[in-house]
């Protein structure tokens, strides 16, 4: 057989296409690091032993390089696989399967045992288990795949095949690998080891305490520890103690940082009344009320969804929704606001899945939890199997590490970290343990939509589904269509494979640009091709809609997380992190840097139960000193280490070492109670610093690190909407049943308008339902109805999915719909509940989000932006939402004052947390007297034209009468004498155009800077 | 961590707040009532708080603008700008190593201008400008997947959050005229935000995107911007009301001197009461005579809607924003060359040869930049006998203007069209010429972010000195 025969037909024609893109990938790659890698003196990989024995060089220290779990090889066996089977392989298959060929069709290489053991896109080659499994068994015997394509290998071949197989194909090849000069040694490892975050905590809080007292007692004005910390280091550095805040900006502040919104004008008088009283016991009293407010696990839990990179959808090209994701965002605000310990939140989010249950419920909250393992972006589209788990494993790696340890372990994917002593079989090690749970994300097929994956069911069915259930005639309808779609699919799966014998028979060209005689020519294989892709997806779409009913069309209950997998296993280590380069097998494990003697995995155990316990444990140095510094930055806008997410080489010190391990003990000693660690930080002198000009510290410590002034923040965009439905008197309190997203069901988000679309009518059939007016309220522009499928239905509920009532498989006119987007005027308007509840969809974040620098879905923030930009602020002058806040504001504050002078105060108290000052208060006087004039002339100015042309128009009637004869106008004349009675003279104000100078006066008080800072 | 920061240009966030806040007064209150006024435009452009305002760049350099047109889905090289007779020859041979079989270009190609550029039938109009066009046809880049690759494009990297060139530029060269945004993006692929992102560089390098020039095939162009007026106030009206709400932000920042976002917000009202004038004045081409508009193609069929974006990208230009990109999808052409790319030429054939045209004849040529590529190339072999793959390995670009040499080829493919071997330009390079051209040293072009100095091109990066005039 000659090298020709696999030119052109590569596994069967569905994978014809992979194939050739793989190839691609792989081939560039390849050509580029071996290039490069020569000049760079990176890593060199020698696949074959008869190349490796010309390098030089080989690095002592990875004599691991055959993987260890490989039994050993006779020497008949190795005799064996030197005679008969190598000499096939290398005919047969190098030309398209090897690293020397440079050809990796459909992924696969077959000239090492790790590249055969490790398969291409359609699975590992050999199935040691079972061989009779294993895809290059079933190919050279032509059972579904045909292997070499033009002619079969002799019976006697496939016999010696057998027989190695069979004994598990014992494979002498190893593959050497020349790994590249940097490298972590154990001695870096060792010396890591004494890098700050990774000290173990001290035994107790009361001994740091103890130790920084004694040695400055003398010094030391504060009596509170906290205080103690910082003001020890504002002397060291030199720097001033900064003044106390006034009581009204410390509430302020208080209720931004507990609870996301800004007190009610009523609350800050009481609080100035308690105030007055006792300081002390106002800040207590008050921390307690907030911390028990249903509001405060909204707040923080936001922080939570920052940093896990909570999302509803896939992101990336294909962006298929997580219809469940709002589970884990509820967990998340339940978790906070019942004060879970924080070591049992972070196991539950790890091992849910595993941990016993007392009951139903608990068992329920366990598996929504690990929602943070599946809710990761993935890419839909990516073609490579194997790269997408990979993916997948890393993600979760990352997030965890992150979030959890404040350490990156992902950089080490591709090659020992170069900062950090972390090496790349930690990474693996780590991999290996997550490589064995399933990760159950959802979505509905579509024909770019490659990985479909089921939700796990939950054990309690939803009171109140977020979805609308089905009607059963509209399942059995589905379902026909299914069986026909099959149908269909069957037939032309069939004419492909004759087309395919054809095209074998002798004497018809192979040549898939020609005419092959009587066989279908390219074209119309083609198409077939495309039809199949097509039908599968359209079966896809509709069985990922009815995967989310029961029977009787009732939303199941389901959830996003991970499954244990039976059988426990190791991974491989990528080299450079490429799937089709396999290297040593490797032991699940921990990361050494961060144990020296980490606890021992069993062989039955995936490792996750160990690692969570390593995890969320006290004598984890990581773990609560991240925890403690995070929840420091949300209290005083800086962390003790400004890089939450790095506490390795590369990220910042701490400024305050010992405050930083005393808040972590003390979190550690109130049970991981976050609720408790929160109110001591905010009952501290430093939670209520004022602000100061002092240049002497500004030259020392620009960056105000040692805390010799607040640090103001600019409102998150989440609570600033909140803030602007608050102060309107619109805020809807309640917590709504699930998510935008779930009522949209599976469909893929696309380049973003299809979801879009369904996320508006989502919203505005729930405002539609409420509000009679909301397509009037609408402008003209903002209508997104210039395409009748996305007029609002307002039978939605009782429809099933938006989803559904749709055929799903037309081709939208995707750019028709370009101009719409997730605005204001669509979901937001007509989403009143806080914004930690609107949509979050990847690439396609709400607008009054998107401009206020919320946290990009797909990253680990810890700390957001706070930037103040143009697009911000024509939001804050013209937007519908604020424009229509400052409407409701003005009715309130009218409402209230009746006008009086009051209005003004109140005003400034709703949206400032405090009374205004008597220049103030001239200046809004100023402004509010301008307005009446200017309002005023433009009221007179219409009135005057409305009346001539009323006027013009009586005559023009009254002529028409007079020719008509004979009708009554007694009833037409008598409106317009009313109408001209409440005309406004031009001295008195009138209510309309009261309320028309206090909206425009609220809406100023919203545009304001101090409206959007908590100071 | 008060780290020394070796860039020229803006240390660090933290830095320039700082410096905008000991400029504070830029455009005292006296100056809010002629806010529309383009002298106080300038005069804002100039401050030195601004974070934006024109900086010097590194040396002088004849490039001030660059119009990015990008091809989404990778346009086949090897049948518009890669001439390649073997491929012809060889039709229907084995690709070798590579896979496939090789299809010539179905297209004929013919030889244009002085310097005798050989450019496809698909470009009549743009062939016209041969003299003036720089090919370079050695691009390649390390993801033969579209988001990735597209990302590479914009930031340099395919993995990881980076600032696109975009926000790079900004930062860099800053802008001439506050009254708009210094980087727009017309028309971003929802779902890529790379391209216009500014990541970890400060907020006010972001891009601005705007979706206009209407919708393929529905006639009418919709310039929308959002939140770009108000409903409830006229003009005089809402600048009493601005009046008065910077009266309230004056005051505060008087109670809180130094704050670092007080002065922040000032600013940006400033520049967003410009923009609502402004904007909406350069985005109507009402007044655009309709030989403009036919000569972008803006008013006819296919080539409407880019063609009205590329007039809106010369007026961007013209009016002083310092980077305009725009997008064109639907390039994956795996299912037929023949029949889909002639259509998506045309589309852009004529606009961007108007552009040139246009550009030229206001003497803004020699300044702008005008960039055109896609994320990779396509396959010369086919595995379909109809289409083309994807192809990173050669692919090609072009530039005009902005102090390139004009009919020149710049670099190529091997004989087939396949892998780029004569003075390859990875992305990276590609980068670091385009800043060159701007007067940016793309090794001192750096930002101090996570505890490194990081770089557009990373640690890459040849400048193809060879392609300057």
């Amino acid at each position: 057989m000659s090298r020709s025969c696999c030119k052109s037909l590569f596994f069967s024609c569905s994978d014809r296409r992979l194939a050739g893109r793989a190839h691609h990938r792989i081939g560039a790659v390849v050509t580029v690091l071996i290039l490069g890698c020569g000049l760079l003196g990176g890593s060199i990989v020698a696949q074959d032993d008869m190349m490796a024995e010309q390098q030089e060089g080989v690095s002592s220290d990875m004599d691991e390089a055959a993987p260890p779990d490989q039994p050993k090889i006779t020497p008949e066996q190795a005799a064996f696989f030197e005679s008969k089977i190598r000499p096939v392989l290398v005919t047969n298959c190098y030309s398209c399967h090897s690293q020397q060929s440079g050809r990796s069709e459909g992924g696969l290489d077959v000239d090492s045992a790790a590249a055969l053991l490790n398969g291409g896109e359609s699975g590992p080659a050999i199935d040691v288990a079972d061989f009779e499994a294993g895809l290059l068994w079933k190919a050279i015997n032509y059972d579904g795949l045909q292997m070499p394509p033009q002619d079969p290998l002799p019976p006697h071949v496939i016999e010696d095949f057998r027989i190695w197989l069979s004994q598990g194909a014992p494979d002498p090849r190893v593959t050497n690998v020349v790994r590249g000069a940097y490298r972590v040694t154990p001695e870096a490892i060792e010396k890591g080891r004494e890098f700050w975050s990774l000290q173990p905590l001290p035994a107790a809080s009361s001994e740091v305490v103890a130790k920084v007292v004694q040695t400055h007692a003398a010094d030391l004005q504060a009596t509170k520890p906290i205080d103690q910390f910082v003001e020890l280091q504002r002397h060291l550095q030199g720097v001033s103690t900064p003044p106390t805040a006034d009581s009204y900006t410390i509430f302020r502040r208080l209720c931004f940082d507990l609870l996301g919104v800004p007190p009610t004008a009523e609350q800050v008088d009481w609080f100035q009344g308690l105030w007055a009283q006792d300081p002390e016991a106002a800040m207590s009293t008050a921390i307690d009320f907030m911390l028990a407010s249903p509001k405060f696990g909204e707040r923080w839990g936001r922080h939570w969804l920052d940093i896990v990179r909570y999302a509803e959808s896939t992101g990336r090209e294909v962006n298929m929704p997580y219809t469940q994701a709002w589970r884990y965002r509820d967990y998340v605000i339940d978790s906070f606001n019942n004060d879970k310990p924080y070591d049992r939140f972070l196991k539950e989010q790890l091992v849910g899945d595993l941990l016993p249950a007392r009951n139903r419920e608990q068992k329920q909250e366990q598996l929504i939890a690990t929602g943070l393992l599946a809710m990761g972006p993935k890419t839909l589209n990516e073609r490579n199997q194997r790269q997408f788990e990979a993916d997948v494993i890393d993600e979760q790696i990352d997030v965890t590490t992150r979030a959890f340890l404040g350490i990156s372990v992902a950089c080490a994917r591709c090659h020992d970290h170069k900062f950090e002593a972390i090496t790349q079989e930690d990474y693996y090690a780590l991999a290996g343990i997550f490589a064995n749970a399933v990760t159950h994300f959802g979505g509905a097929n579509s024909q770019r939509n490659r990985y479909v994956s089921k939700l796990i069911d939950l054990p309690i069915p939803d009171s109140q589904p977020a979805m609308a259930p089905m009607k059963p005639e509209r399942i059995a309808a589905m379902q026909e269509s299914i069986s026909q779609l099959n149908e269909e699919l069957r037939e032309v799966r069939r004419s492909l494979v004759q087309d395919r014998r054809a095209n074998r028979r002798p004497g018809s060209g192979n040549n898939a640009t020609g005419n092959n005689g009587n066989a279908a020519n390219g074209m119309e294989q083609q198409q077939r091709q495309q039809m199949v892709q097509r039908l599968t997806a359209q079966i896809g779409s509709l069985q990922g809609i009815l995967d989310c009913y029961d029977s009787e069309g009732k939303p199941r209950s389901q959830c996003m997380g991970v499954q244990p997998k039976p059988r426990p296993s190791d991974v491989r280590l990528l080299e450079r992190g490429e799937v089709n380069q396999p290297g040593a097998t490797i032991p699940r494990g921990f990361v050494k840097l961060l144990d020296k003697s980490p606890p021992k995995i069993r062989r039955d155990s995936s490792g996750r139960m160990e690692f969570a316990n390593w995890v969320a444990n006290s004598e984890n140095p990581l773990t609560a000193r991240v925890m403690a510094n995070r929840v420091w930055q949300h209290l005083i806008g800086e962390g003790i280490v400004r890089t939450p997410e790095d506490f390795g080489v590369t990220g910042s010190r701490p400024t305050h070492p010992e405050l930083l391990d005393y808040l972590a003990l003390r979190l550690i000693e109130n049970k991981w109670s976050i609720k408790s660690l929160i109110k001591e930080i905010a009952l501290s002198d430093a939670y209520r610093m004022g602000w100061q000009v002092d240049s002497l510290a500004s030259d020392k410590d620009p960056e105000n690190l040692y805390l010799w002034r607040s640090h103001p923040q600019r409102i998150q965009a989440e609570a600033l909407r909140d803030t602007l439905l608050w102060v309107g008197g619109s805020l809807d309190v309640e917590r709504p049943t699930g998510s935008l997203v779930a009522q949209a069901g599976p469909v893929e988000v696309g380049r973003g308008q299809q979801l879009a679309q369904l996320l508006i009518r989502a919203a505005t059939s729930r405002s539609s339902m409420e509000s009679s007016n909301s397509d009037e309220m609408m402008s003209e522009s903002e209508k997104p109805s210039d395409n009748a499928d996305v007029r609002p239905n307002r039978n939605l509920r009782n429809e099933g999915p938006l989803m559904a009532d749709d055929n799903p498989f037309r081709r939208r006119d995707m750019a028709a719909l370009n101009s719409v987007s997730i605005n204001e005027t669509s979901v937001n308007r007509s989403f009143d509940y806080r914004s930690i509840y609107l949509p979050v969809v990847r690439e396609l974040l709400p607008r009054s989000l998107e401009l206020f620098d919320a946290a990009e879905p797909s990253m680990v923030i810890g700390v957001r932006e706070q930037s103040n930009t143009a697009p911000q602020a024509l939001f804050m002058m013209n937007n519908e939402l604020v424009r229509q806040q400052a409407v409701a504001l003005a009715e309130r504050t009218l409402e209230k004052t009746g006008g009086s002078s009051q209005a003004i105060d109140y005003v400034f108290k709703t949206a400032f947390s405090r009374p205004a000052a008597p220049d103030e208060i001239r200046h809004c006087e100023a402004f509010i007297a301008d307005m009446t004039e200017e309002f005023g002339a433009a009221a007179r100015a219409r009135e005057a034209e409305r009346a001539t042309e009323q006027e013009r128009r009586q005559r023009r009637d009254a002529r028409n009468r007079r020719a008509q004869r004979g009708r009554d106008n007694s009833t037409e004349t008598a409106p317009n004498q009313t109408e001209r009675q409440s005309n406004p003279t031009s001295t008195e104000i009138s209510p309309e155009l009261q309320r028309q100078v206090m909206i425009a006066f609220c809406h100023a008080i919203l545009a304001t800077a101090e409206f959007r800072y908590r100071n | 961590m008060n780290q020394p920061n070796p860039s020229p240009i803006v240390a660090s966030r933290r830095q320039w707040l700082q410096n905008a806040t000991s400029g504070f007064g830029f455009l005292a209150f006296a100056g809010l009532n002629a806010w529309a006024q383009p002298a106080s435009a300038l005069a804002a452009a100039q401050d030195p708080g601004n974070p934006l305002s024109p900086k010097e760049s590194h040396f002088p350099s004849k490039a001030k603008h660059v119009i990015f047109l990008t091809m989404a889905g990778a346009p086949s090289h090897v049948d518009m700008f890669d001439y390649k007779p073997s491929l012809k020859r060889d039709n229907g041979k084995a690709a070798g190593r590579a896979g496939g079989t090789l299809m010539g270009s179905p297209f004929s190609f013919s030889q244009h201008g002085e310097s005798g550029l050989w450019l496809s039938e698909l470009f009549p109009n743009l062939a016209k400008h041969a003299d003036r066009l720089c090919l370079l046809n050695s691009m390649h880049g390390d993801s033969p997947n579209h988001p990735t690759a597209q990302t590479q494009l914009h930031t340099g990297n395919f993995q990881f959050v980076r600032p696109s060139l975009g926000a790079w530029t900004l930062y860099g060269l800053g802008t001439d005229n506050a009254s708009l945004p210094g980087f727009v993006s017309l028309n971003p692929p929802a779902g890529n935000s790379s391209s216009y992102r500014n990541a970890f560089l400060p907020a006010v390098f972001q891009g601005t995107k705007l979706n206009l020039g209407g919708n393929p095939g529905r006639g009418s162009a919709s310039n929308r911007v959002p939140d770009i007026n108000n409903p409830m106030l006229n003009d005089d009206q809402q600048r009493k009301q601005l009046d008065f709400v910077q009266q309230l932000n004056q005051r505060q920042s008087e109670q809180l001197p130094e704050h670092p976002g007080i002065e922040g917000v000032i600013q940006s009202y400033e520049l967003a009461f410009r923009m609502q004038d402004s904007l909406p004045e350069l985005l109507d081409l009402s007044k655009e005579n309709q030989s403009t508009l036919s000569m972008y193609g803006a008013n006819n069929g296919r080539s409407a809607r880019f063609g009205t974006q590329c007039l809106i990208a010369r007026r961007m230009v013209e009016a002083g924003v310092r980077f305009v990109e725009v997008q064109s999808g639907g390039w994956d052409h795996h299912n037929s060359i023949s029949n889909q790319l002639p259509p998506k030429c045309e589309e852009i054939d004529q606009p961007i040869a108007a552009l040139i045209q246009d550009l030229a004849q206001r003497g803004l040529l020699e300044e702008t930049l005008i960039v055109w590529s896609g994320e990779f190339g396509r396959t010369p072999f086919t595995r379909n006998g109809v289409g083309r793959d994807h192809n990173n390995r050669g692919f090609s670009a072009f530039m005009v203007g902005g102090g390139v040499k004009g009919g020149l080829r710049y670099g190529a493919t091997d004989e087939h069209g396949i892998a780029a071997v004569e003075k390859p330009m990875h992305i990276h390079d590609f980068h670091a010429t385009i800043l060159h051209l701007l007067g940016l040293d793309h090794k001192r072009l750096t930002y101090r972010y996570a505890g490194r100095d990081f770089r557009l091109t990373d640690v890459h990066g040849e400048i193809a000195h060879e392609i300057i005039a």
